[in-house]
């Protein structure tokens, strides 16, 4: 293989032989075994509180499938581009980006426990469509966490507060009572948010007009369509690119054609796919909130998530040698480059709802953040400004760093650090106060640990570069001019 | 750099026909400045500095009578004027993004064209800044914008979006021209050093700041290059991202809606392209050259075009998508009545009366790009030109569609409004494409159009290893002198 012949006096196979203990072994059996140590934290949590498991296991599953979506995007944005130096991390990341397999698995948990009311993640919306589960189980909400929760439970805390709360949504009520008072009032589901009875009117009457597309039915329609689209990239990907490997010369040009082919369609698919399935699972947690930049903001923190990744887990290859100098410093920095510029990216499309939403001063459009200020939130919103954006800004912007492959590593464990905060700090308010607990440890550990388990174990099953790539001399020989 | 061979299996190619030298690139360039213009140029001229001076009467007569003479109104307080203005801001956009992003990205094809959309960059921003210049009302005042310290202790109001737009249009533009300026320098001491007349050897010469082409004078000069990208990058997002906050952080339905900032840079970025190369292709032809400005680089101009109408798109399905979602009844009569004419019927049974120009917009912006997903179109060079210009109406709707549909039906049907142009609306946007012609047809007349000393540096020959392997397919082009500057 050309690839081969010019690295030097020591073949590389681009495999991790099985000599290495750590990357053969070890890495996916402590994945498996931290996935377990979840799992039991998950049992016992959806036995504690089956409501915060809910929330907590939505939290873990969703930070997986943000690196999958990463991963599923560096693929594809490869392909179409034409691009060639990220050529040899490329496997990297079609790994991930399968990694959307088990976390499909991982989704049955969570469809299931919605489906049957267990989790009331969507009951604000999908409560009233099946009998009376929404009511009875509101009814019962502000009793069961007062007595469950070590932490301000949301039921006490929304109380105490509801009078700053009635001040913050005055113009609320003066709508509200616009609606003719025959409109039965539906109980409060999260008595978070909703307090008078004119207030709650107001709020039935617009949750009733998003029925059409906020309903049970639909909602599992679409999630089976998203992973059907995202699988059938992931795998098609995957398989093709491994297929190269091995090709005659003829075949190899004619699989790299049809990789790119499917890869313009496929773009568009992926991004409505990523961006509906947000809403569908994060922003309607809030069934009255609403965004447009809401499907941007995830695909930037899934960008900057499986950079980062693929630093991370590149660097380690690149030390024990497994990847010769298929990554070295000049492809670690432009990979650090670009993390560094979907970071700032996030910053900016973060920044820009975030921003909008506050001058405008809105109330419908202020509940989200409220949420996210309020009960103790509000250090973690001031730590996701200076931890994802400011602080590894000025570390990442230095050309020093993005070269120095172990400080480049640190920036890159931080940011997935700061990717799965960002997740957290997306799901967890919807639930109520600040106060992290182990349950969410635990679905954390339990998703993460399975996404790990799946992908050191693929990594030992396949060539670690796409090495039937055509243009794999040009990634190897990659040198930089700025 | 990337002076690889191309891989034709997998559809790549040169970019810059084969046996191309670097004396080609120099001739074929510097030429244009040094002969005669061609009547293709006269022909523009001619028209443009007619239109140049309608702009001038139409200012004169604006300052002299108020803004009363153009068509706004109440209800549509901004029409064509910030409508004109977002439009030429957004056509700049390419400019930078070619000059900046692209240069980190490197995408070498784009030395043949970074030079030209930098230019228009420089212009249109000349251009956009009239329309609000003009549209405080007393022009005479607009010194008031700047932080000058006064006795009055007036001071800008920081608060407001339209200030950080004076701000980021002004260190857009100062950013551009120096970038501009600072990548024209080798190519100036080129045509100064090919200059035959004293006269024209003093201004080049002065023009060139004494570059000799020496190593320190390189590595200066690509250290500065390296450094204006990098500042430049923010400046594409940014620049439209405040204009888009004029808008989005008002309480205006239609206006107020998250996905504006990335929105707007994604639709700045296409039309810019479209007027880039709806100019390119005449000059090109006028000017012939083909061989430096190849079909390739056009089909890869398409290709972008498509890629950010399918963004555009995806903002306008969101806008609309988000609009019901929110189950804000004002939200939904702005797109439904207002826009798109379907459904939210007022009390005469009809719909917004200016529902055709979303129409337009979405024909033109949305549906013609996809005509670009055939090879065969983004070959055609009629095909493209016909596309381009409707991309050009199209993003104008754009800008009017959410300027003058967001506000002429709004909250309460006793103060719904309508709004239609006055001659001399339509005479100043007409007047500020004189100006932009005529500064254009000027650079290209005595400014090198096309970055000679970058299109070298992508040629096969400029690779330190081409030497190194002769493959088939470049081994008639070996032509590995070093770059003369004649």
């Amino acid at each position: 293989m050309s690839a081969e012949k010019k690295t030097g006096g020591k073949k590389p196979t681009y495999r991790i032989p099985e000599s290495d203990g750590f990357w053969a072994k070890t890495s996916w059996q402590a994945s498996a075994v931290l996935a377990l140590v979840g799992l039991g934290l998950c049992v016992f949590g959806f036995t504690q509180n089956p409501e915060r498991f809910g929330y907590a296991y939505l939290f873990g599953f969703f930070t997986v499938l943000t690196f999958a979506f990463g991963g599923l995007f560096y693929v594809l944005a490869l392909h179409f581009t034409g691009g060639h130096w990220g050529l040899t991390a490329r496997r990297l990341a079609e790994i991930i980006g399968l990694s959307v397999v088990p976390t499909a698995i991982l989704a049955i948990p969570l469809f299931a426990g919605v489906a049957t009311g267990t989790f009331d993640l969507y009951d604000e919306w999908m409560g009233s469509h099946h009998g009376g589960h929404g009511e009875e189980h509101g009814g019962e909400h502000g009793e069961e966490h007062g007595d469950d929760h070590a932490e301000p439970a949301e039921g006490e805390g929304a109380h105490g507060e509801a009078e700053e709360h009635g001040s913050l949504f005055a113009p609320s009520v003066a709508r509200a009572q616009e609606f003719p008072p025959q409109v039965d009032p539906q109980p409060p589901i999260r008595s978070h948010e909703v307090h008078t009875p004119q207030m709650e009117a107001a709020h039935h009457h617009i949750i009733e007009h998003k029925s059409g597309y906020l309903n049970q039915g639909r909602w599992f329609g679409f999630a089976a369509l998203y992973f059907l689209i995202w699988i059938g990239l992931a795998v098609f990907y995957f398989r093709s690119s491994v297929k190269q490997d091995d090709a005659p010369k003829k075949e190899r040009f004619e699989l790299t054609n049809k990789m790119k082919k499917v890869s313009a369609l496929g773009a568009i698919a992926f991004g409505l796919s990523l961006t509906f399935a947000a809403f569908d699972w994060l922003m309607a947690l809030e069934g009255s909130w609403y965004s447009t930049i809401f499907g941007v903001v995830i695909f930037a923190g899934s960008a900057v998530a499986v950079l980062a990744l693929i630093i991370v887990l590149g660097i380690g290859l690149h030390r024990k040698g497994h990847i010769g100098n298929a990554l070295n410093v000049e492809h670690f920095h432009d990979l650090g480059k670009l993390m560094f510029g979907f970071m700032c990216f996030w910053a900016y499309v973060s920044f820009s709802q975030w921003m909008l939403i506050w001058y405008a001063g809105i109330p419908e459009e202020q509940t989200w953040y409220h949420k996210r200020w309020q009960d103790g939130w509000k250090a973690w919103a001031l730590f996701m400004m200076i931890g994802h954006f400011g602080l590894p800004f000025y570390f990442l912007i230095s050309r020093i760093v993005k070269r120095n492959l172990g400080m480049l590593r640190l920036g890159a464990i931080w940011l997935i650090f700061m990717h799965v905060c960002d997740i957290y700090v997306f799901v967890l308010p919807q639930y109520g106060g600040f106060g992290p607990s182990a349950i969410d440890f635990g679905a954390l550990l339990f998703c993460g640990g399975v996404f790990f388990t799946f992908v050191f174990r693929m990594l030992m099953r396949v060539p670690l570069i796409p090495l039937g790539d055509p243009r794999l001399e040009r990634a190897l020989h990659h040198h930089q001019s700025h | 750099m990337s002076a690889h061979a191309p891989i034709h299996e997998i559809g790549e190619r040169h970019m810059l026909p084969e046996g191309t030298t670097f004396n080609d690139v120099t001739e074929t360039v510097a030429r244009i400045t040094e002969t005669k213009a061609p009547r293709g140029w006269w022909i523009l001229f001619f028209p443009s500095l007619g239109l140049l001076g309608l702009m001038v009467a139409c200012i004169g007569y604006l300052v002299t009578m108020g803004v009363g003479v153009w068509g706004n109104n109440a209800p549509a307080y901004w029409a064509w004027d910030i409508t004109n203005f977002v439009w030429w801001i957004g056509i700049g956009h390419a400019g930078t993004l070619i000059s900046a992003i692209l240069f980190l990205f490197r995408q070498n094809w784009r030395t043949s064209i970074n030079r030209f959309a930098e230019a228009m960059t420089v212009f249109a921003v000349l251009c956009a800044a009239i329309f609000p210049a003009l549209h405080t009302g007393r022009p005479w005042f607009d010194y008031y914008l700047f932080p000058i310290p006064n006795q009055m202790a007036m001071w800008p109001n920081f608060k407001s979006p339209l200030m950080w737009d004076v701000f980021a249009v002004n260190t857009y533009l100062t950013i551009s021209v120096i970038f501009w300026y600072v990548g024209l320098i080798p190519d100036l001491a080129t045509l100064r050093d090919r200059s035959k007349s004293l006269l024209r050897k003093r201004i080049y010469g002065a023009l060139a700041l004494g570059w000799r082409g020496s190593h320190r004078h390189w590595q200066h000069y690509e250290r500065a290059y390296l450094i204006f990208a990098a500042i430049s990058t923010p400046l594409v997002l940014s620049v439209h991202s405040v204009v888009s906050f004029d808008f989005a952080t008002s309480v205006i339905p239609g206006w107020h809606t998250t996905i504006f900032p990335p929105y707007f840079v994604a639709g700045a970025v296409f039309s810019g392209f479209a007027l880039v190369l709806t100019l390119m292709l005449i000059v090109r032809t006028v000017f012939g050259l083909h061989n430096l400005v190849t079909i390739k680089h056009l089909d890869l101009m398409n290709k972008f075009m498509l890629a950010t109408g399918i963004m555009v798109g995806y903002a306008y399905a969101m806008e609309f998508f988000i609009a019901w979602y929110s189950g804000n009844p004002y939200e939904s009569w702005v797109f439904f009545h207002n826009r798109l004419g379907f459904g939210y019927l007022d009390e005469q049974g009809n719909w917004g009366p200016l529902w055709w120009s979303y129409w337009a917009m979405v024909s033109c912006n949305v549906l013609a790009p996809q005509v670009f997903w055939s090879k065969r179109m983004r070959t055609s060079i009629p095909v493209m030109f016909v596309v381009t210009i409707f991309i050009n109406i199209g993003m104008w709707f754009e800008r009017f569609v959410i300027i003058v549909t967001s506000l002429y039906r709004d909250f309460i049907p006793g103060s719904w409004g309508s709004f239609e142009p006055t001659w001399i609306d339509i005479c100043l946007y007409l007047g500020t494409f004189g100006l932009f012609m005529t500064l254009f047809l000027l650079f290209v007349r005595w400014i090198p159009m096309i970055a000679i000393a970058e299109v070298k540096y992508t040629l096969p020959q400029a690779h330190p290893t081409h030497d190194d392997h002769h493959e088939e397919d470049h081994a008639h082009a070996a032509e590995a002198a070093p770059a003369p500057a004649e």
